[in-house]
């Protein structure tokens, strides 16, 4: 069970109930400013993707290793969707299913996302407000790059 | 003088175009490429009251469902720290560049040119400790 000198207590609940490492930047050269990048399970058969925190996301935008897809554990919700992005406008489909927070400590948290996969998406992975992280609790310490997460 | 005066002639509304279940899918796509799913799955209810067997609105009034609560996921086991990985790579790259290097919880298991010897070294251990890296 997770160490209860991280847990704020939240009436019944804990804030937390888990909690995993951050990093501040990737080796794609997206970034410039450091950011969280938290490992997220979209696919069980393959490893965790590394995901950029962006509240002002709408979506969460995946970009898959080769090989991995949605269409197993997702459902499609709109084909044909257009994002807007400072990268430009992309065409691609939306999803929605489960995804997991593993933790470094604590327990894993499973939740519903909802995710936009183009195939010509040329920056990173994100998880955005609306489309995952407006479910959960979480926080951030930035001190020891830990990002804290619970259910509601 | 009484009933002298003719009523003013009204210009009568044009006649809304009767809805289809397209004008309910074209509402709900607008919706959702403005960037939201907010107030799509009730468009699709609205059209589902008129056109209840539409199988594309009876899909997308499913698809649009309320989200289910996040949940502990109680047995499915952790993750391990990627950071002493991550720190080896940082510390060592530089002698060990054009190699695959295989590493364990920040432990150098295997270097070589060739990733199937190094994949193979690797073979046995927890996946979730171990990181494939080549150094360029």
């Amino acid at each position: 069970m997770i160490s209860e000198r991280f847990l704020l207590a939240q009436g019944d609940l804990p804030f937390a109930t888990g909690r995993i490492r951050y990093l501040d930047n990737d080796d794609n050269g997206f970034d410039i400013e450091p950011r969280i990048l938290v490992r997220v399970v979209v696919d069980p058969a393959f490893e965790p993707l590394l995901a950029v925190v962006d509240t002002a996301a709408q979506w969460c935008v995946f970009k898959l290793p080769p090989g991995a897809s949605l269409e197993r554990n997702f459902e499609r919700v709109q084909s044909q969707v257009i994002l807007s992005t400072r990268l430009g406008r992309f065409r691609g489909d939306l999803y929605r299913g489960d995804l997991t927070i593993p933790a470094d400590e604590g327990e894993p948290l499973t939740m519903e996302a909802t995710v936009f996969l183009s195939p010509d998406w040329p920056g990173p992975s994100f998880i955005g407000y609306p489309g995952l992280l407006q479910r959960i609790r979480f926080a951030v310490d930035p001190e020891e790059n830990l990002f804290y997460f619970g259910p509601l | 003088m009484m009933g002298g005066m003719k009523a003013a002639a009204r210009i009568p509304d044009p006649e809304p175009e009767a809805p289809t279940p397209e004008t309910f899918l074209e509402e709900i796509d607008r919706i959702i490429n403005s960037g939201t799913l907010r107030g799509a799955r009730e468009v699709a209810e609205r059209g589902l009251a008129l056109f209840p067997d539409h199988a594309e609105l009876k899909r997308l009034h499913h698809a649009l469902r309320p989200f289910a609560k996040a949940r502990v996921a109680v047995g499915v086991p952790n993750s391990f720290d990627p950071t002493p990985n991550y720190d080896w790579l940082k510390k060592n790259w530089s002698q060990y560049r054009g190699k695959w290097v295989g590493l364990d919880m920040g432990e150098l298991v295997a270097a070589s040119d060739d990733f199937g010897e190094v994949h193979r070294a690797l073979q046995g251990r927890d996946h979730r400790g171990t990181l494939i890296h080549f150094l360029d």
